[in-house]
């Protein structure tokens, strides 16, 4: 079971994510803020991370950042997810190092096959 | 003046119109060849003449003034018919002069009063061409006649004469009075029409400059209601997000539970929080316009895959209603640089739109290039065969949250924003929206965008921020001086302005500055030749009633000046000697006080004579 690391500030929309992803058969852990988001990759070792971007402590690309910079987690593929449907927060994202980019709110069945997508690029563990 | 320098054919109206001088002329010439043809009975009063000598008299001193006033009013240019007449007269008195045998007095009368009318009317140059005519005259005569001087008069010829001179002495006199008086008058209603402009300026400037404080404020009032609701927009989108998230995932479950009944009642919940999202991001992309924070992101893009991928989309929602989608639109229609995501926006919006307002029809895209006097475009036109509107709904159409009316609202649903926006999002990308329909029979929305792809600086993409907020203002601000100048773009840089009047180069400085004109000021001839020749201006203009030097000379010089002479001047001036002025190589003539604009307008008119 592949396991996703959630990293969303709004209790509602993380609550409902988790509980969808974990219906659709994903092991899901959360995170609340970028700096617990960078934490939790490096202690959980999850095999995609799904990243706000606006968060709080730390916002979401310098977390991408960072997790990109440090050798055991850069290769954790990461979604970046906001809520503004800019196309300056897609090549943000990119830049700090997002593998891939979806717009809140949410559509699963989208957000499903983009993290399939990047799931299957990578060989399991 | 001299009849060399009366070239040009007068205006239309000028030939209507009998110049002044010719009713004054006629009013002095009356009384004044019958005193000389009284003068010339008396001296002949004690030795009989022939017949030949009685016409003569009769002639000038009853029919001449008559021949003269009915030539001059008749003639196309009546003041240069007068100065002929004028000529003749001091021809004819010469020949009388030499008639009389010079008998002194009354030759004195006769030759003081031709000169002094000739150097009135004429100046001195004309005094000048008098003199030889009374020369040629009395020449002329005396070759015929014999040439005896007589030094003694009768006493009635005497006390003629002296009648004759103090008469005409007295009709100059009191002529000049009357004319100090009227320069005197017109002088200070001209104070007086100046101080009355300058004061309607200052209310002018004032309430422009109210009304510009009003529009700002205007601005920041809108502004800061646009960054509310865009804060607002986002607020309320947060627990709408997990009002759709939640009633979808408890659809799954009820799908998943069979709980068919629920199902339903949940879609509803999903549907009416997908519409009011729909609302809430048409609101948000609206305030974003307005506060001028909505950007482009410019790329360059093939037109056709665009349409493609829009199509691709729009034909379920067009098909949905039993329609057609037909697209034409040539293979080789090219590539743009736009926004791609707002063009396939509008597309979308237009395409959903003709689809939801038509059933069993025909919607029609079809994609084209104009190249026109103001560039290339590209023309989309999504036309429908549906319920179409009426003048009346279709004037409300763009506004916002405006449907054709509340019962189309009702029956067809939609949030009454995607027009409105579409237009706005055209508007920022240089292009338009605009619509023909007809009740019952269909619509059609064509949007033209521009079609060139410009200033592309290399980048990948770039960001053009809306600036729809200040381009209105702006546009209101330019209205003014875009209608007063149609030649705008061919407004000189620089204006050398030589007038003795400070109040002209202020008046000067205000106006042209306004429409973005540099004006350097010259108070006299002198400094005014040497800024011609140093600072070079597109134009002059000129006031030739200077003191202390001749404005007429300085035109000239600066007419003759190689390094200056194809720079138009422009006299502007009190006097009335249009002619004399042309004659001389001037542009174009104002007589003051001047309508500023007008004037400006014809700095741009000289400025592209010039270049071309």
């Amino acid at each position: 079971m592949s396991k996703i690391l959630i990293v969303e500030d709004n209790e509602m929309n993380r609550d409902m994510l988790s509980r969808r992803l974990a219906r659709s058969g994903y092991e899901v852990v959360s995170a609340v803020h970028g700096e617990e988001g960078v934490a939790k990759a490096e202690s959980e070792v999850p095999d995609l991370i799904l990243m706000d971007l606006s968060l709080p402590v730390m916002d979401g690309w310098e977390a991408t950042r960072r997790i990109k910079a440090k050798r055991d987690t850069a290769s954790i593929p990461v979604i970046g997810l906001s809520a503004h449907a800019m196309k300056d927060d897609e090549t943000r994202a990119r830049q700090s190092g997002c593998d891939d980019f979806d717009t809140k709110p949410v559509e699963l069945p989208r957000l499903l096959g983009k993290i399939e997508a990047l799931l299957n690029r990578r060989p399991s563990l | 003046m001299s009849t060399a320098a009366v070239r040009r054919t007068p205006a239309p109206e000028d030939r209507e119109r009998i110049h002044p001088l010719v009713g004054l002329d006629y009013r002095v010439r009356v009384p004044a060849m019958l005193i000389v043809a009284f003068t010339v009975i008396a001296h002949f009063l004690d030795k009989p003449q022939g017949p030949l000598l009685w016409a003569a008299i009769v002639f000038t001193g009853l029919l001449w003034p008559q021949i003269a006033y009915l030539v001059a009013s008749r003639a196309r240019d009546s003041k240069r018919a007068e100065l002929a007449n004028l000529l003749f007269d001091s021809f004819m008195l010469g020949c009388w002069a030499a008639v009389i045998s010079f008998s002194l007095l009354p030759s004195l009368m006769i030759v003081s009063a031709i000169l002094t009318a000739c150097l009135s009317v004429g100046g001195p140059r004309f005094a000048v061409w008098a003199l030889g005519s009374i020369a040629a005259g009395a020449l002329l005569m005396a070759s015929v006649t014999g040439f005896h001087v007589v030094t003694e008069d009768s006493l009635i010829t005497s006390v003629l004469s002296v009648a004759g001179t103090l008469t005409f002495m007295g009709i100059f006199g009191f002529h000049s009075h009357i004319q100090t008086r009227r320069v005197v008058k017109a002088k200070k209603e001209l104070a007086d029409q100046k101080k009355q402009i300058q004061d309607q300026y200052t209310i002018i400037e004032k309430a422009l400059q109210s009304a510009l404080d009003a529009n700002d404020a205007a601005r920041q009032a809108t502004q800061a209601k646009s960054a509310f609701l865009a804060n607002m927009s986002h607020e309320l989108r947060t627990p709408l997000n997990a009002i759709i998230g939640y009633s979808e995932m408890l659809t799954e479950d009820a799908e998943a539970a069979g709980q068919t009944d629920q199902v339903a009642d949940l879609r509803r919940i999903q549907n009416a929080g997908k519409h009011l999202l729909g609302l809430i991001n048409g609101v948000l992309d609206l305030s974003k316009v307005e506060a001028g924070k909505m950007k482009l992101y410019l790329e360059t893009f093939d037109v056709g895959k665009v349409i493609e991928d829009v199509v691709g989309t729009a034909r379920p929602l067009v098909e949905n209603n039993g329609n057609r989608l037909e697209v034409l639109c040539p293979p080789d229609i090219g590539s743009i640089r736009e926004d791609i995501t707002k063009v396939r926006q509008v597309l979308l919006n237009l395409l959903s739109n003709a689809g939801k307002f038509t059933e069993n029809g025909i919607v029609t895209l079809e994609v084209w290039r104009e190249n026109r006097l103001d560039g290339s475009w590209v023309l989309f036109r999504v036309r429908d065969t549906g319920i179409g509107m009426t003048p009346e709904q279709r004037s409300r159409l763009f506004q916002p949250f405006m449907q054709a009316d509340a019962a189309t609202s009702r029956k067809y649903g939609g949030t009454g924003l995607g027009l409105a926006l579409c237009q706005n999002f055209c508007t920022m990308m240089g292009g338009e929206v605009t619509v023909e329909s007809e009740a019952g029979k269909g619509s059609a929305f064509t949007v033209r965008l521009p079609g060139e792809i410009e200033n592309f600086d290399g980048e990948a993409t770039s960001v053009r921020v809306s600036t729809l907020g200040r381009m209105k203002l702006s546009d209101i601000a330019l209205a003014g001086a875009r209608a007063a100048s149609p030649t705008e773009a061919a407004l000189p840089k620089c204006v050398l302005v030589i007038d003795p009047d400070p109040n002209v180069h202020d008046l000067m400085a205000r106006t042209c500055s306004k429409a973005g004109v540099a004006v350097i000021g010259a108070r006299d001839a002198d400094e005014g030749l040497r800024l011609a020749r140093e600072r070079k201006p597109d134009v002059i203009t000129l006031d030739v009633i200077m003191p202390g030097a001749d404005g007429w000379t300085l035109l000239e010089t600066l007419k003759s000046d190689p390094a200056v002479s194809t720079t138009p001047v422009l006299v502007v001036t009190i006097a009335d000697e249009r002619d004399r002025a042309i004659a001389l190589g001037a542009s174009d003539y104002f007589v003051k006080p001047v309508d500023q604009e007008r004037l400006i307008a014809a700095f741009g008119k000289f400025r592209t004579d010039r270049v071309a």
